[in-house]
């Protein structure tokens, strides 16, 4: 597979409400071209929300997105050929398509925009299932699959049409902590491999310290803290403290 | 760098207001008015998307299968009883004067009204519901977002298939229960004694009565009756929010405005078919 580098992701003053209710209250962030941003905030606070906003999921009631400087509606209206980079998104309840195989849930972008021969794709199939440590399973269904083998199949789905940019929604919620470290590796070998930008949401801040090479910090719709994931301990900020502070509590309790 | 922020504008708080009588009148109608404009849409969308290539056929033959050939058993079944019901109900009524007529009874009700109706209730029922599920499930599990992502229109994956197959699946079906329905007719004409004439009476009454327009309203009523089923199926299916109960409000609410709206569009078929 050809080698992809990432593209920069400029999110400015970005602002949505749900029935008046506001999520996203101000939002500015700026991700370079190929390193790994870990959005972390406690639940509700519009981790998510941002994330489909990046995606195109979401229209924002103000607030742009530029993508290596190219607006993101502009981006979302180009034909898919003529897109000068790809978007991949891993959602956080993997979203494979429960009627179609693991092949076809990896090479269904391909197919659909006969952008390679059957050849091609079967070869392409076989490398992401082989990066994500899923090889052989390409004729087994969605539902014959543990929740880490699904997770691992949506980010080969994900790597299959070389994005420059891959957003994760909480890819190890709901992983224990074996599985978690490996998604967090594959996150880590596909920056090395490709220089692929990442934006990862995710609850798990030492998953986050781990595989980020920065962390911004949500709080009620705006971040409130960005730092080098190594200096995020030493962050002066009440919420990350905060944050850090639970986190540490947890783990004290898990060895207790 | 982003720009940081440790205080936030609190959202003003907001009281809920009542709605009175009218309120909730006016809402549902909004909401009606809603539902129509997305199914409108959704339609005019579906006609945009049809291609004709070699993957979306295949995808209409995996629905026509579904729709269509996994629901015969159900068809020949329902319409072989209604005939059979048909003329002993209708023999009963007639005994005093004649029976001679029980053919194109059986046979006019069975081609122009209760074929297609019934078949698309059967269908409402059974396939319009999983469509609804189904979509509904992808919705609510990110799987229609996930195919946005990858440049996948879903309306030409996901819509264009099933509006298709089921608009030449259901007059098909319509055929087929009318057949049935005629010869479930026949059976209880042969075998019960309350019935007087004999079978190749019932035929040729029927057959001197049911004339080729009688057929071709009664697959027409189906292609329309198809098209319906689906594209209400899918716009509840597209619509669909909140887990798991959302997708069984989408799949009820799909299935009842799907019989409405046969009821409502089969008086206007049958008004503009008499003025032809």
């Amino acid at each position: 597979m050809a080698e992809t580098r990432g593209v920069s992701i400029d999110v400015q003053d970005l602002r949505k409400s749900y029935n008046g209710v506001p999520v996203l209250t101000g939002v500015d962030l700026r991700i370079e071209a190929g390193e790994i941003m870990v959005i972390v905030g406690g639940s509700g606070e519009g981790k998510s929300v941002l994330l489909r906003h990046i995606a195109g999921l979401e229209h924002p009631d103000a607030g742009t997105i530029r993508l290596n400087g190219l607006d993101l509606q502009e981006y979302l209206h180009l034909p898919p050929e003529k897109k000068p980079f790809r978007l991949s998104m891993v959602f956080q309840s993997s979203a494979l398509l429960n009627s179609l195989s693991v092949a076809e849930n990896v090479s269904l972008r391909l197919k659909e925009h006969r952008t390679h021969s059957d050849h091609e794709i079967r070869r392409i199939v076989s490398t992401c299932l082989d990066q994500v440590e899923l090889a052989g399973t390409e004729d087994k269904m969605p539902s014959d699959l543990s929740g880490g083998m699904r997770k691992r199949v949506a980010i080969a789905r994900a790597l299959a049409v070389e994005p420059q940019i891959i957003l994760y929604d909480e890819p190890t919620a709901d992983l224990d902590p074996i599985l978690t470290e490996q998604i967090g590796q594959l996150v880590r070998q596909i920056q090395e491999a490709r220089g692929t930008t990442q934006v990862v949401v995710a609850h798990n801040l030492t998953l986050a310290g781990r595989i980020g090479t920065h962390i911004a910090v949500l709080h009620e719709g705006r971040i409130v803290d960005y730092q080098p994931a190594q200096e995020l301990a030493r962050s002066t900020n009440p919420h990350t403290q905060e944050f850090l502070r639970a986190t540490e509590l947890r783990v004290e309790s898990n060895h207790a | 760098m982003p720009v940081l922020s440790d205080t936030v504008e609190q959202p003003a708080e907001r009281v809920p207001r009542r709605r009175g009588v009218f309120g909730n009148v006016g809402k549902s109608i909004l909401d009606v008015l809603q539902i129509m404009g997305e199914a409108v849409a959704l339609f005019v969308a579906t006609m945009r998307q049809i291609r004709l290539s070699r993957r979306t056929w295949g995808r209409v033959m995996v629905q026509m299968v579904r729709i269509g050939t996994d629901t015969l058993p159900l068809t020949f079944l329902v319409s072989l009883f209604v005939g059979m019901v048909l003329v002993i109900q209708t023999a009963e009524q007639l005994e005093q004067y004649t029976q001679e007529i029980l053919g194109s009874v059986v046979g006019l009700a069975m081609t122009k009204e209760l074929g297609p109706v019934i078949m698309a209730f059967l269908i409402a029922g059974r396939a319009g519901s999983a469509i609804a599920a189904e979509i509904g499930s992808m919705n609510v599990y990110d799987e229609i977002n996930a195919l946005k992502t990858m440049d996948i229109d879903p309306i030409r994956f996901l819509s264009v298939p099933r509006v298709i197959a089921m608009t030449v699946a259901l007059p098909t079906l319509v055929l087929y229960a009318d057949i049935t329905g005629i010869l479930g007719g026949a059976v209880v004409v042969a075998l019960d004694p309350a019935v007087k004439i004999s079978v190749r009476q019932y035929f040729d009454n029927l057959t001197q009565w049911v004339n080729f327009k009688d057929i071709v309203v009664g697959l027409i009523k189906g292609m329309a009756f198809g098209l319906i089923v689906s594209v209400v199926s899918c716009t509840f299916g597209f619509r669909t929010k909140g887990g798991a109960e959302g997708v069984a409000t989408s799949t009820t609410a799909a299935v009842v405005w799907s019989f409405v709206l046969i009821i409502i569009f089969d008086y206007f078929i049958v008004r503009l078919a008499i003025l032809f």
